[in-house]
């Protein structure tokens, strides 16, 4: 059997299915939280709901557009920053070793402290290329021209292997 | 005097974001200039290295079926929230008059309910993983590769019979695959363009191949079980299910 890739006309179902795995990863990534990420993701389709206008790529840019400014406007409290820090993914304790969740953790706690001394531009510009937005989409986002953000990538990408010391494995 | 080329203008070429003409300028320029191919190599480990230091963030997202609807269109002629207010305030009415009457089960159950709690039992300290809806069991990492010269290449090993592999197409660059429920046994290693996954259990795996991947190949145990050509996923063996862009299907004997 085949699948079609990118359908014309999908309702808001097949919306939510489609988008809603590479949405809830773009925001868990940026704030380290599964339950603000569902909290976020949520909310986005919420408001989504009262666009039916919008649909395909353009609902796609819409909705991460939302999810960025919900991510921002908790961003500004300290406690976000907390979780930031020490959020780490849940494993199966029945199935996995001790020795490799306290190396995953480690692991992700080192993506994360170099991603706290980003600032929240660097970050978004870097997880919005990650999810394969155009330079013309991300600089909608961002809030800034299309012809820079190549050379802002690059410079967030420097900074971030300057600041990340990933895990010896 | 050589013009170089700029950071944004190699890390366009890197992206894929320079049109036909100004990409063709820029590799002509290139192949002729050490010191630019050095610093477009440099722009290239440094997005490999975010590629693989974000995929370490990563955890299969919660497959919730969406609990949204949409707004109705028509609405009634009469609001019945006042009814419902009303109706509330009632019941709050009687049960505050029957609480007051010694014997009465509502006295009865509030007694209960703000009895003095027993002693919190010692509870592990390890949180318990989330489940999904689809009640296929607790999510556990896996990993994401970005393809390789447009190609992403995923190999099974030593799946489980009856594992359920659900595939689908996503907007991300980076293609991945998941564990969830008993296929978390799965050990999980990858190369450029290449996820491979060992020894999953028999619950379901979750696989997300970028549309942006030109091709891109789900091989388990030797047998090629689905492909991605152009814009379409090919599924060799028969699906369980499909939707607009997802499939699922088993692992056959």
């Amino acid at each position: 059997m085949t699948v079609q890739a990118a359908p014309a006309h999908e309702g808001f179902d097949a919306l939510y299915e489609r988008l809603q795995p590479s949405l809830w990863r773009y925001v868990h990534r940026l704030v380290g939280d599964a339950d603000v990420a569902d909290d976020v993701v949520q909310e986005a389709f919420v408001r989504l709901l009262k666009r039916p206008e919008l649909s395909g790529n353009a609902a796609r840019l819409w909705l991460f557009t939302v999810a960025t400014n919900l991510v921002r406007d908790r961003g500004r409290t300290t406690v976000r920053r907390r979780r930031l820090l020490s959020a780490v993914p849940t494993d199966t304790p029945t199935v996995t070793l001790a020795d490799r969740r306290l190396e995953r953790e480690e692991e992700v706690r080192a993506v994360r402290q170099a991603l706290e001394k980003l600032s929240e531009r660097d970050r978004q510009l870097l997880m919005m290329r990650e999810e394969g937005f155009k330079y013309h989409e991300i600089a909608e986002v961002v809030g800034t021209a299309p012809s820079s953000i190549g050379t802002l990538i690059a410079r967030a990408a420097k900074r971030f292997t300057e600041v990340y010391r990933p895990i010896e494995g | 005097m050589m013009v170089h080329l700029e950071e944004g203008t190699l890390q366009a070429l890197l992206d894929g974001e320079l049109a036909d003409i100004p990409a063709r300028e820029a590799e002509r320029h290139l192949s002729g200039c050490r010191l630019c191919s050095a610093a477009l190599e440099e722009l290239r480990r440094a997005s490999e290295l975010v590629a693989g230091a974000f995929a370490l963030l990563d955890r299969a997202p919660p497959r919730t079926a969406p609990a949204l609807q949409p707004p109705t269109t028509r609405r009634s002629a009469w609001s019945t929230a006042p009814l419902r207010r009303a109706a509330v305030l009632l019941l709050t009415f009687a049960a505050a008059a029957s609480a007051t009457i010694p014997g009465s089960p509502v006295r009865d159950w509030i007694g209960e309910r703000f009895a003095p709690a027993p002693a919190p039992l010692a509870v592990d300290e390890q949180v318990p993983p989330r489940s999904i809806a689809a009640g296929t069991g607790p999510v556990v990492s896996g990993v994401s590769v970005q393809p390789a010269g447009g190609r992403l290449r995923i190999v099974l090993n030593g799946a489980a019979p009856d594992l359920q592999v659900r595939a689908l197409l996503t907007e991300s660059r980076l293609g991945g695959v998941y564990a969830i429920g008993d296929s978390t046994t799965a050990r999980f290693s990858t190369a450029q363009g290449l996820i491979e996954v060992n020894d999953a259990g028999s619950g379901e795996l979750r696989v997300e191949i970028p549309y942006s991947a030109e091709a891109a190949s789900l091989v388990i145990d030797g047998e090629t079980y689905l492909m991605k050509e152009g814009a379409q996923l090919h599924l060799e063996v028969p699906a369980r299910d499909s939707s607009a862009a997802e499939i699922l299907f088993e692992v056959q004997p």
